[in-house]
């Protein structure tokens, strides 16, 4: 090399070092929730930006009510959207932008009372025009949480200002339940963000303006949205209700999910509350930090084997009830899902309607091997291998497959193991065919009602989809959950789902193990999350996805933070 | 809604007026090129099998994507979505029309710049790569640099004091970088100074302190030097600093042992010995008249290690929640999202190719043989 040549390489270098050694980075504001504010925490004062919650979750992340519906989407829309009706920690249904309604005699009219002075993130005024605009939407646009409302609700009329009329196709006993899904978007902002687009006059409904940015009247507005990597709200000063002193100025939804980066996260201070899919066993490494603590916040979901009846050999009822009895539960919810209670029934106990007087399995290798006998695939069973799936994204399913596959054996059935990304099991789910012979999920859905679990698991209208690998299809079940909820009358729709319970537990379509409550660990040294601390009193009742997050009335203490950090 | 023999006419026109230009400007090139030898006529060879390549590759990876089995639309949608709306996004993505008119509707929009829409991202999957492609060649430019630097300087290390204790500890760490995957070196490093000694930031692109540059270019540095951000371009390097190691270390090690190796055989040529007994310094022979010939193998193993990294950044990139094409490229996998499968594809198909023509003509500038026999035999 040249004299020059290397002159100019050490140039180079000698930019780079300095470069990289005045790495600092001042204040703006924006929330600190970098390294640098660990390193100078001691001398540091405390700033609004340090009043901040961030969360892990999943992503691609829709905060589009018309769009989203899974479970971190679920919390993003309750922070940054107001709903008709609110949910409370035990379960009540309170009314919310719906100040009061009334129902007419035979059940098809809705007509409700929207409260008056509640302002949207863009300071126009929130009027029974945006909740028509946002029903109208949300059933036009077909996406999201429109499931619940798209065989019931006929039309929505603005009766006056504050004053909507909701007219049903037929009835629908938990309609007001559901409407915890119901948030209100600003119309006017929407309309004025509209892209080309499918929806006649509407264009795209402003789907691609809400992509990155919200048009809600909740607690949050999003302050920053980057597609793949994070969701940063902050406080909207001109909510409704009311912020305590340490309410989070700031939430921020983060994409990392690797558990390494969760834990390194966690002991940075940098993480207050986890994800909860991140597995049993690192759950306990970050119980073990300090100041740490792990809630257990039933939400409805349940760990379950769903078994396909329509192909060989679980097609068999016999088949299907001996792999039900070769499950250890007592393993299942005391090693492979610690501090949980074996499942009762297709639904979980936290529902409305729950059914607990139906027959409960256990593991009994005899009546296995006594229900094999009875099976028309007796003696061949070595011609009918059983796959089990188990979703990729969850390393605490392919434990209780192994389990399953050792104990199979012991009763003569091959049992393959087959770790799947959950990308691949939505394919699989779409036909009989590729549907696995088991696969393993966690389902959990909207509302507080037991009505709202046997529709999304076992009416006929959701095979294809990775809520019901089963392929039940059913005559009797599927007018029976239709009866149940388009039964007005409460108690009578409490009996009605209750009977389909047993009914489905006889049928055996799936194999329910354990109660599988969200473990989410949290920093509970400058962290207060109510959610957390009425699960740990044991008064926790709320099933609906995504309520747990709900970021208004938590407390953040910066200044305990800073505190563990020195 | 067009007929498909409209719709294929209309391609056919296109294919032929793009092919009449291309042919007479290969023509012109081709009446240059006469008078620069036959070297360039190589590298024009090369560069037009290129292009061949790449539609072969548009195609097989078109195809690979649809026949899959699943249903794009309802991945996308969910599973409570109204038949309704399934319908649209599947009429929107053309997944009815027949395969090849799918194809033809792609190559259009290729040409006007359409790579079509994302269904995780909702946005056009050129806007995705303008925001996710930068992020990635910014880690691979300085894993690159580390790697070439790295490599080139153990390997001469290792191979001058071959056989003794420096040579021994270089193999070991040669070793191990090779054994272990970017992504274990990814949580070691986090675990070091992430977690251990707290010097280095463990997320993303830049400090959520920081007020990032304008995007100009999409490479937070560029641009923090543009903008005259001094603060976002340290901390942009330090946020660059982990990811890049960790995907640099197993390419190094493989770059070092090969260049070693290299070295040495050169070493014992009888023109080194000539050198050496004439009186040129040790030191002259290694550099000068060692180093350049040795350089050929260990560019090409470099070369086609940066371009694999495009690929290979995603455990390093999920690691460090790093918004960048690879992990993108496999989201777009797993959710079936065809848009964006087709183009990564296509955009790490052309970095192999682009980096193979890169390699021939450094290998030509090294070894003038190759240059005069008119590329490598």
């Amino acid at each position: 090399m040249n004299k020059k040549f290397r002159s100019l390489i050490s140039i180079i270098l000698a930019l780079v070092t300095i470069f990289t050694l005045t790495a600092c980075g001042s204040k703006t504001d924006t929330p600190n929730d970098d390294n640098s504010s660990n390193t100078k925490s001691s001398k540091r004062e405390v700033t609004d930006e340090d009043y901040i919650v961030r969360v892990t979750g999943s992503f691609p992340l829709y905060t589009d009510p018309g769009v989203g519906s899974s479970a971190i989407e679920a919390a993003a829309q309750i922070n940054l959207y107001d709903a008709l009706v609110f949910a409370d920690i035990d379960g009540s249904i309170k009314p919310h932008l719906a100040e009061s309604w009334t129902m007419s005699d035979d059940g098809m009219k809705y007509t409700f009372k929207i409260k008056e002075g509640v302002k949207f993130h863009s300071g126009n005024d929130l009027t029974a025009e945006d909740v028509a605009f946002s029903f109208n939407r949300m059933l036009a646009i077909g996406e999201g949480f429109a499931y619940l409302y798209m065989p019931y609700v006929k039309d929505v009329i603005e009766v006056d200002d504050y004053t909507v009329e909701v007219n049903m196709k037929q009835n629908f006993g938990p309609f007001i339940n559901t409407l915890v899904r119901m948030y209100v978007v600003d119309k006017e902002l929407v309309m004025e963000n509209l892209e080309e687009g499918s929806y006649g006059e509407f264009k795209d409904y402003g789907k691609d303006y809400l992509l990155t940015h919200d048009a809600g009247s909740g607690p949050y507005t999003i302050q920053e949205m980057q597609l793949e990597e994070h969701l940063l709200a902050r406080q909207f000063d001109g909510y409704w209700q009311e912020f305590s002193e340490n309410s989070p100025k700031y939430f921020k939804i983060l994409s990392a999910s690797d558990p390494v980066t969760v834990r390194t996260l966690m002991s940075r201070r940098e993480l207050e509350i986890v994800d909860e899919w991140q597995s049993v066993d690192n759950i306990l490494e970050l119980s073990k930090l300090e100041g740490i603590k792990v809630p257990l916040m039933q939400a409805g979901a349940m760990v379950e084997m769903y078994m396909n009846t329509k192909i060989a050999p679980t097609d068999d009822i016999h088949v299907r009830k001996a792999l039900s009895y070769l499950i250890d539960y007592e393993q299942a919810r005391t090693v492979i899902y610690p501090d949980t209670n074996q499942s009762v029934g297709c639904v979980s106990s936290v529902y409305k309607g729950h059914n607990d007087d139906v027959f409960q399995y256990s593991y009994n290798l005899e009546k296995a091997m006594e229900e094999l006998k009875q099976s028309k695939y007796y003696g061949e069973f070595d011609k009918y291998p059983i796959t089990c799936a188990w979703s990729a994204d969850v390393p605490d399913e392919e434990k209780l497959s192994l389990m399953l596959q050792a104990n199979a054996a012991q009763a003569g059935l091959k049992i393959d193991i087959a770790k799947t990304q959950f990308g691949m099991l939505i394919q699989q789910a779409q036909t009989v065919e590729t549907s696995p012979h088991i696969t393993i999920m966690y389902p959990g859905d909207s509302y507080n009602e037991a009505g709202s679990v046997l529709a999304l698991r076992y009416h006929s209208s959701t095979t294809g989809t990775f809520t019901q690998f089963e392929w039940l299809l059913n005559e009797k079940v599927d007018k029976d959950i239709e009866d149940a909820l388009s039964t007005m009358n409460e108690e009578e729709r409490m009996n009605k789902y209750k009977k389909i319970q047993a009914f489905i537990v006889d049928l055996c379509p799936t194999i329910w193990v354990v109660e599988c409550p969200e473990r989410r660990a949290y920093q509970a040294n400058y962290l207060e999350w109510p959610e957390a601390d009425a699960a740990m009193e044991g008064k926790l009742n709320a099933p609906i996805m995504g309520r747990f997050l709900y970021f208004r009335t938590m407390k953040v203490f910066p200044e305990k933070r800073l505190e563990l950090l020195k | 809604m067009k007929s498909f023999w409209l719709t294929l006419l209309e391609c056919t026109l296109i294919l032929i007026i793009a092919g009449a230009i291309t042919l007479i400007l290969l023509v012109k090139i081709y009446l240059i090129i006469t008078k620069e030898g036959m070297y360039m006529k190589f590298i024009l060879k090369r560069f037009l099998w290129s292009v061949l390549v790449l539609i072969g590759l548009s195609i097989l990876i078109f195809i690979i994507a649809r026949v899959v089995p699943g249903d794009p639309a309802r991945m996308a949608l969910g599973p409570r979505a109204s038949e309704e709306a399934i319908q649209q996004l599947t009429k929107e993505l053309n997944l009815d029309k027949p395969l090849a008119t799918q194809y033809f509707l792609w190559v259009k929009g290729v040409f006007k710049g359409d790579l079509g829409k994302s269904i995780m991202s909702r946005r056009p999957v050129l806007d995705d790569i303008k925001e996710f492609l930068p992020a990635t060649l910014e880690v691979i430019f300085l894993a690159a640099f580390i790697e070439i630097v790295g490599g080139i300087l153990l390997g001469t290390i290792s191979a001058r004091y071959s056989g003794k204790w420096i040579d021994n500890v270089v193999r070991i760490i040669s070793y191990l970088g090779i054994a272990t995957p970017a992504f274990v070196w990814s949580i070691i490093l986090m675990l070091i100074f992430g977690y251990l000694i707290p010097v280095l930031p463990i997320l993303g692109r830049i400090d959520a302190s920081i007020i990032p540059p304008p995007t100009v270019t999409g490479f937070m540095v560029i641009d923090s030097i543009l903008d005259g951000n001094m603060e976002a371009l340290s901390n942009a390097i330090l946020h660059l600093i982990m990811p890049a190691i960790s995907l640099a270390l197993a390419g190094l090690s493989q770059a070092s042992r090969i260049h070693r190796s290299s070295m040495l055989d050169n070493f014992e040529k009888d023109y080194v010995g000539t050198e050496l007994s004439s009186g040129i310094p040790m030191k002259k022979v290694l550099l000068k008249y060692v180093m350049k010939p040795s350089l050929i193998s260990t560019v090409s193993i470099i070369a086609l290690d940066i371009a694999a990294m495009l690929g290979n950044a995603f455990l390093v990139e999920l690691v460090f929640n790093y918004p960048g094409i690879s992990r993108y490229g496999i989201n777009a996998m797993l959710n079936k999202d065809l848009n964006a499968i087709t183009a990564i594809v296509m955009i790490i198909g052309i970095a192999f190719l682009l980096v193979n023509i890169i390699v021939d003509i450094i290998a030509a500038y090294l070894d003038p043989r190759i240059r005069l026999q008119g590329g490598a035999k």
